[in-house]
Formats: structure tokens, sequence, C-alpha cells
């Protein structure tokens, strides 16, 4: 079965909007599917907010429940910047890639919801 | 399956980011879509592209005002019109090019059929950019 191109997600961080995502909590940016394999080729965050944005970004494994940091753990966005992660990543069936936006005891993270725009772009292949 | 390595695209920037009607079409706001005959264009193969390279150069005189660019990337959606649908940056906010400055970005972009890349800036016809790439069919 071929390679197939794909768009392994696109929105925004903490999207208030259909299926909500609450602030400061992990949920699921991309999850390879159970009879795929998947290789992230890149990854873009870029902060459309007027400040700083703290997120978190890491990588779930079917096979061991430890969450694997892909960025440091609450790392700060400035305002209007782009972060690239371009490491490919390999990652087997039901792998996932988790995200939040906001950090323990923040007192602006109500404002950081809708604010970090995303594209995850890869490829995903049939595992036989 | 075929791939095509190519141009995918060039031109200028012809949206103002002030702009509040947006031609979302190739030739107006849309640098690059890749082909889906659900949208554009009309008719041929339904394809999804590897973006490897974007390149944007300021052409104004030296001495001329900086001028800034937006570039977002739009997920295809068949059931919103394409000025409806959301929007997502894909380079910094309101980045800024002085005249004679080129920007590159040779980090890879995956678009799937009807995915668009598109771009605004505060002067229309002065910001000439490059897509490169390859399209793959769909099948």
């Amino acid at each position: 079965m071929p390679v197939q191109l794909k768009v392994l997600g696109s929105g925004r961080l903490g999207d208030s909007s259909s299926p909500p995502h609450q602030v400061n909590t992990l949920y699921p940016l991309y999850q390879v599917p159970a009879t795929k394999g998947a290789v992230v080729k890149a990854m873009r965050f870029v902060n459309t907010h007027t400040s700083g944005v703290p997120f978190t970004l890491v990588q779930r494994s079917s096979s061991n429940p430890d969450d694997k940091p892909l960025i440091p753990r609450d790392a700060v966005l400035g305002s209007g910047l782009l972060l690239i992660t371009d490491e490919e990543l390999l990652l087997g069936p039901n792998d996932a890639i988790w995200a939040k936006v906001g950090k323990d005891g923040d007192a602006n993270n109500a404002s950081y919801a809708d604010k970090i725009d995303f594209v995850l772009s890869g490829v995903e292949r049939d595992i036989t | 399956m075929a791939i095509e390595l190519k141009t995918l695209s060039a031109g200028l920037l012809r949206t103002l980011t002030t702009a509040t009607t947006v031609v979302f079409q190739p030739g107006g706001s849309i640098l690059y879509a890749a082909p889906n005959p659900a949208d554009f264009p009309a008719v041929g193969a339904t394809k999804a592209a590897l973006v490897t390279k974007m390149a944007f150069f300021n052409r104004n005189p030296v001495g001329a005002a900086a001028v800034t660019i937006n570039v977002y990337f739009v997920r295809f959606d068949a059931s919103k019109g394409g000025a409806l649908r959301p929007k997502r940056r894909i380079l910094p906010v309101n980045l800024s090019l002085v005249s004679g400055q080129v920007v590159t970005d040779q980090v890879p972009l995956t678009l799937e059929p009807g995915d668009a890349i598109l771009g605004d800036t505060t002067q229309i016809n002065v910001i000439d950019f490059a897509i490169n790439g390859f399209e793959r069919l769909v099948v």
C-alpha cells in the first residue's frame, strides 16, 4: 500500500469550539489509526496572541504510558512567533501527539485558548 | 503512482492584509491549492502535494518602506465556502521584509486535495513568491 501524503492535524491549541478543549489540559492533536504507521515530517505553531503563550507538546506511545516531551515543558512561544519542529517522528499504530496550552497556576490561563495555530504535516502508511 | 516534481506556483502577492473582500481562488488570495475537481481547478486529477520550499522576495527599490506579509494554510472543507474555511498561520505574524530581502521556508508542508496556501501583504504587487514541491495522484 502506498504512502499517503497527509495533513495529520490543523487547528488551534485549546480550541474552545467543537469539540471543546480545556486550557491547561492535555488532549490529542493527532493519533495514528490502528492499522497504520506514520511519519510526522514537520509541526508548525504560530502564536497569534498579543503576549507569550506557554504550551506543552508530548508523544504518547500505545506501548508505553509515559509521555515523552517533544519540546520543553511549558515552553513559552512569544507573540507573533513561529515554532517549527522538523525532526522526523516515526509513530506506530495508536501512538499519538498530545498538547496543551497554559500551565499550572498561571493566572492568565483563560486567555490562552484559541491563540496558537498549528499544522502537522506527514505521511501515513498501512501496516500489513 | 506518478510523482510530479514542479514549481507548484509562482507570482505576486495580490491581496491586501486589510482587504474586506477576499477573492478565494488561485491568482487571488490563494497562492497554491492542491488540485481537487470539487474546488480548484474544476476539471482534472485529484492530487496531494508536498511543499518543499516557499520563497518570498520584496522587489521594492532600496529605501522603500518595509512590507509585511502573512501566509496561511487552509484545510479543504466541502461544506464551507472558501472564505469561511479557517485560516491557520504557517509563518510568523506580520513578517516584515525590507527592500530586496528574501525569506525562504524549507520545512515540508503536506497538502491534501483542496488544501490551500493563502497570502496577503500590506503592499500588493511587490512581493514575488515561488512555491516548489511535488504533486501526487490520489486514488
